[in-house]
């Protein structure tokens, strides 16, 4: 658990200015649970937390870290291979304990199905048709068809696929939401 | 899977196909900027796609069903676009509208329209410039020429005081612009022109709804790289309804496609509204 003397220091050593470090920080924090989410690991919120509470120490205990990013990632990946190991480990006892599938609880495809139509209706009628369309067909059509998108409305392919991707998020975000809500009431 | 060369150095990344020098060189990079983060994200969403369309090798799948798949979120995201593409293959495509049959007589009924405006005009006009003679004979004076519009940019001037003054020098010349949020704005994007010698950029970004106390502004350049960060943005009333209203320097716009994201004033916050419109300067 980082304290809050560590945390004032690393937000120091961050940026001078109070509210750029805050920024910075939630960047540090989201890239490192990113780090972890791309290596397949599935407590990546904790792993981030938990690179971010060591670098924090360094930074109390006064040892001089010329590049903060480059550190950071550095010890992401000492954290890393400790997980490794840990899965290994547990790979080896497991094997040797009676087969239980222990399956991951996941939402049945028409709550799922019913939260993806109400968040695409949340999101508005231009954007979840311009979700539609972008999704609509494969191959090269789908290439012919995006660019027609991005000429429709006056902008770039990069630029359409960056809102294609924040739009996305948000619906990602809206799902889960949607989901726990309703595992929520079911309980 | 054809791609670009940084695309296809972040699929590489995402795949575990970089040598390690690379790998912690744009580690750096991402951790430090969330631009970086964004754009990897993309990558991201197009290997789920080619994973679902069939269209990476038996390596490159077992690779991304290992690494990314494996999480929690890349579960999500694989669920996500499996269900939009099934979705979306379920819903007809929008018909372009047909030409009706009265297409022809439209044309007519318009330019008849068009001719009685512009006769109106020309006996306004020749009224005014009678009536406007009579009246410099009596006394000279100055007004502003500003003018409002919704997404129309236009040069605004504040009096000044000689009779014939220089063309854009003008210190506080402002290009204006309303936008509408990308959700409302299926046409074209709106176009800004910033005439010569203007020193600030007004852009008043419409809100679909006022829910938050304040607002964080980020101006996106062409290749979505963050220009600018405002915060502490307030809504205000306007004729449209609630808008939040940004004054930018014009030396920060060059020609070409700019986009704002308009989200509430906390860390880590999705944006809730985004405004893409075309520079051209004069």
């Amino acid at each position: 658990m980082l304290s809050k003397d560590a945390l004032e220091k690393l937000l120091v050593h961050l940026d001078e200015d109070r509210e750029r470090a805050g920024e910075k920080y939630e960047t540090l924090r989201l890239g490192l649970i990113r780090f972890f989410e791309w290596r397949g690991c599935a407590f990546s919120e904790d792993h981030a937390d938990e690179t971010i509470d060591r670098v924090a120490r360094r930074v109390v205990q006064g040892e001089e870290i010329r590049n903060i990013h480059n550190y950071t990632a550095g010890v992401a990946r000492f954290v890393f291979m400790e997980i490794m190991k840990e899965r290994e480990k547990q790979q080896i006892a497991l094997r040797q304990l009676p087969q239980d599938p222990g399956r991951e609880e996941t939402p049945d495809d028409d709550t799922r199905g019913k939260c993806l139509r109400r968040c695409l209706q949340a999101l508005g009628p231009e954007s979840s048709q311009l979700i539609m369309d972008y999704y609509r067909d494969e191959g090269r059509n789908k290439i012919d068809l995006r660019k027609k998108l991005a000429e429709q409305r006056g902008i770039s392919a990069h630029t359409l696929r960056m809102r294609l991707q924040r739009l996305r998020d948000r619906l990602e975000e809206c799902i889960a939401d949607c989901l726990n809500s309703r595992s929520q009431s079911d309980q | 899977m054809k791609q670009s060369g940084e695309d296809k150095r972040l699929t590489d990344y995402l795949l575990g196909n970089l040598p390690e020098s690379e790998e912690i060189r744009l580690e750096e990079q991402y951790l430090a900027n969330s631009d970086a983060q964004d754009r990897l994200a993309a990558v991201e969403d197009d290997l789920v796609e080619a994973f679902l369309e069939g269209q990476l090798s038996a390596r490159e799948r077992k690779q991304l069903e290992a690494r990314f798949l494996a999480s929690r979120r890349g579960r999500r995201k694989l669920e996500l676009a499996k269900s939009l593409m099934a979705l979306a293959s379920q819903q007809k495509p929008v018909q372009e509208p047909k030409p009706s049959p009265f297409y022809p007589l439209r044309w007519v009924f318009t330019t008849a329209a068009l001719l009685l405006v512009f006769a109106l005009g020309w006996w306004m006009s020749v009224n005014m410039r009678q009536s406007s003679t009579s009246e410099r004979a009596a006394s000279q004076s100055n007004g502003t020429n500003a003018q409002k519009g919704p997404a129309v940019a236009h040069p605004t001037q504040t009096p000044v005081p000689t009779a014939n003054p220089p063309e854009n020098t003008n210190p506080t010349m402002i290009a204006s612009i309303v936008l509408s949020p990308v959700a409302r704005n299926t046409d074209q994007s709106a176009r800004l022109t910033i005439p010569q010698g203007a020193r600030t950029v007004q852009i008043q970004l419409d809100l679909e709804v006022d829910h938050h106390k304040s607002y964080r502004a980020t101006l996106l350049g062409a290749g979505d790289e963050p220009k600018l960060n405002r915060r502490h943005l307030k809504a205000e009333s306007t004729r449209s309804g609630r808008a939040v209203v940004l004054s930018l320097p014009a030396s920060l716009f060059e020609q070409g496609e700019y986009t704002i994201l308009l989200g509430p004033d906390q860390n880590g916050s999705t944006p809730i509204a985004e405004y893409t419109f075309i520079v051209q300067k004069k």
